[in-house]
């Protein structure tokens, strides 16, 4: 059997067997999000020497912050594709997106100086994740 | 007659989704803004409610949209969040995020306008 058939056969009976294919798209970010959060934002806050005036002043007002100001996030929503599924979705009239959540969750100490700063990358269907912020 | 206002009324129901909303927009909006000159009463009675306030009302924020047309500045109130019970904010509308950080005699010390979609 020739390689370029086995390969469509190999696709065909995953994609029967597991019920759904992934289907890429050209990445846009959802309406309303925030587009100003890249991996590159991480490395723009340093842990030790930028305070809640730097991080504002880079990244602009923060998306989410706790009530003592100590923990704050800034989040983005893109589609990255969609997800046909078999049975149900049989036209694929109905195709659910599949986003991508990004979370750079900022954490402050008592003086308002950053001590810690990660981003949490998420792949979901349309429920928002947890931010993983806690 | 009645026909001709019955597809008047008609065109006016189909196309009234269709309007886009209007903002005024204003080049100068924020020429007021002057590090160490501009106190923060001035900034609110120019500008209105922040969208945002911080460490005791040191930092300000605000939401701004931008009309490429006459390359003006119009105000955007921090909206629901989609109706869709997430805790996080959305940037419909907006462009910039003006961010302005006071000093103890709240005079403006420094500001940001930060790019927040493309």
């Amino acid at each position: 059997m020739k390689p370029a058939l086995l390969a469509m056969l190999a696709v065909i009976i995953t994609s029967l067997t597991s019920g759904c294919v992934f289907i890429p798209t050209p990445h846009y970010y959802a309406m309303g999000s925030r587009e100003n959060l890249t991996a590159q934002s991480t490395n723009l806050i340093q842990p030790g020497r930028d305070t809640i005036e730097n991080v504002m002043l880079k990244l602009g007002e923060p998306d989410a912050i706790s009530p003592d100001e100590r923990r704050m996030t800034y989040a983005s929503e893109k589609a990255i594709g969609e997800l046909f599924l078999f049975m149900v979705d049989p036209d694929g009239s109905k195709l659910p997106a599949v986003l991508q959540y990004q979370f750079l969750n900022i954490v402050l100490d008592k003086n308002g100086v950053v001590t810690n700063r990660f981003l949490v990358k998420q792949i979901s269907f349309g429920n928002l994740p947890d931010s993983g912020m806690h | 007659m009645r026909v001709k206002i019955s597809v008047i009324l008609l065109f006016v129901l189909v196309f009234a989704g269709c309007a886009t909303e209007q903002f005024d927009a204003h080049p100068d909006l924020l020429n007021f803004l002057s590090d160490g000159k501009t106190t923060k009463q001035e900034a609110v009675l120019k500008l209105g409610q922040p969208s945002g306030s911080f460490e005791a009302e040191k930092i300000l924020t605000y939401r701004l949209g931008f009309d490429p047309k006459n390359k003006g500045y119009y105000l955007v109130e921090r909206g629901p969040d989609m109706g869709l019970d997430r805790a996080y904010s959305t940037w419909l509308n907006t462009k910039f995020s003006l961010v302005l950080i006071f000093d103890v005699q709240n005079v403006l010390r420094e500001h940001s306008l930060v790019e927040v979609t493309k």
